[in-house]
């Protein structure tokens, strides 16, 4: 039976409670939203905390609001929640397709944002579109809230630039002007309960037959989720057709770190990146080319 | 330090002392001796440990006793209803959907809760609903089958 060493378990209402509580026991303690990953990181030996902060009951940071500027998530969000939610999957939708790899329902049922955000793993499957969406993170701790880009959020494997005394509040995405595409490509194993061995998230706007705005993301190929900018540049600068797909797989593989591990050699991954890359634009492609003649675009 | 939960667990309602790290799971199998609900993996990836929370599924092994408070439970012994079972249970008997029984109980209930909101699903849809639930003897077959011919 795997069991938990005794902690104090803390409820926390508001914000400002669980910040105090933060600032009291500091290192030696941990918040828990829907604890999928830290519980397993406590029962398995990786983490110990003495103090667990509950923010469940937080209701100011559960909610996903939308109007014709922005999206905003808050942190407890749960990955079901999102992958449900008629606004993201009218006006997001590959926020709602990210979701839907992500471990099982009865992990979505309890697993956050914010969570996944905060536990910064390499192959997060929420990172990748995150980043590619420009997204914006909002933080608050005892000075009040700073705000830094996605890109900036993580440094290294599970390890982000909150500090110990502080809290993540809102995930903001500003609406682009042009319908943009967006499309995640999880490489895994099972059809769920998977980790990504990659996976590309490809985002771009096509205004007046020219793409634009390109993102190309990746998880499971670097220390944390990535932006590919060489990438980005290739394609903003020469178009995207068979030609560019092709350059545009070879450049990603100078951009990325991946490691051997239990889910695949760096080679493996290299390669996967490459076919993953090229799937994820003729997707893209396909599905603005498809809006357009629909006239739904 | 104990604290007190109160909950429903199969429609009846409970006061039991807890300790903070005390999981879901020991205490629908240790505090309450419902064995049906099996820990697999402990860690979320199996399904083994499925209960409905609320209606909805959620893995009990990464559930804190303390996070249940006022919430309504159901494990797998609370579908039969006076001895008479639930027509998912009968209809994985009748379809040869279980084997050695051990996934049985998490996959009913992941079943069930398809089956309450989506009443008439796709092979798709159950394939998904189930995902979260691994077996290791029938090779999904004759479960999707069986929860295919209960909603009919």
């Amino acid at each position: 039976m795997k069991k938990l060493k005794a902690f104090s378990h803390l409820d926390s209402r508001t914000t400002e409670e669980a910040l105090s509580y933060l600032s009291k026991y500091g290192q030696e303690s941990k918040i828990i939203a829907g604890g999928t990953d830290l519980l397993v990181m406590m029962k398995t030996g990786k983490a110990s905390p003495k103090y667990l902060i509950d923010i469940k009951g937080i209701s100011d940071l559960d909610f996903i609001k939308c109007d014709e500027t922005s999206l905003e998530i808050g942190p407890s969000t749960k990955i079901n929640t999102i992958l449900q939610s008629d606004l993201i999957r009218k006006h997001f939708p590959v926020l709602a397709e990210a979701a839907e790899t992500l471990g099982s329902n009865q992990i979505r049922n309890r697993a956050t944002l914010g969570g996944n955000i905060c536990n910064a793993s390499p192959s997060g499957d929420m990172l990748p579109p995150l980043l590619c969406l420009d997204a914006t993170a909002f933080i608050l701790g005892p000075s009040g809230i700073r705000t830094v880009k996605l890109e900036q959020f993580f440094t290294g494997p599970r390890e982000t630039i909150l500090s110990d005394n502080e809290i993540l509040t809102k995930i903001e995405i500003a609406r682009p002007r042009n319908n943009p595409v967006a499309v995640y490509l999880k490489h895994c194993f099972r059809k769920a309960l998977d980790l990504a061995i990659v996976g590309v998230a490809v985002k771009f706007e096509l205004n007046n037959g020219r793409y634009s705005n390109i993102r190309i993301a990746l998880g499971g190929v670097a220390p944390t989720p990535m932006r590919a900018k060489m990438t980005e540049r290739l394609l903003e600068n020469e178009g995207i057709d068979e030609t560019t797909i092709e350059k545009a797989s070879k450049i990603v593989t100078k951009e990325i770190s991946p490691i051997s591990d239990i889910r695949g050699t760096a080679e493996y991954r290299i390669g996967m990146t490459k076919v993953l890359l090229k799937r994820g634009l003729r997707l893209a492609v396909d599905h603005v080319t498809n809006s357009k003649e629909r006239g739904t675009s | 330090m104990s604290k007190l939960v109160n909950l429903e667990i199969n429609g009846k309602t409970v006061e039991l002392a807890v300790e903070d790290h005390q999981l879901l799971l020991d205490l629908i199998r240790d505090k309450v001796d419902l064995t049906g609900t099996k820990e697999g993996c402990g860690t979320g990836e199996c399904g083994a440990c499925t209960v409905l929370i609320d209606g909805e599924p959620f893995t009990s092994c990464l559930v804190l006793a303390v996070e249940v408070n006022g919430k309504k439970i159901t494990t797998i012994e609370g579908l039969a209803s006076g001895g008479v079972l639930d027509p998912l249970q009968d209809s994985f008997i009748k379809n040869g959907a279980v084997q050695c029984g051990f996934c049985t109980p998490g996959m009913i209930l992941s079943a069930k809760a398809l089956l309450d909101r989506v009443p008439k699903p796709t092979e798709g849809d159950i394939r998904k609903a189930i995902a979260g639930n691994l077996c290791r003897c029938t090779g999904y077959g004759k479960i999707v089958e069986a929860i295919q011919n209960t909603s009919e």
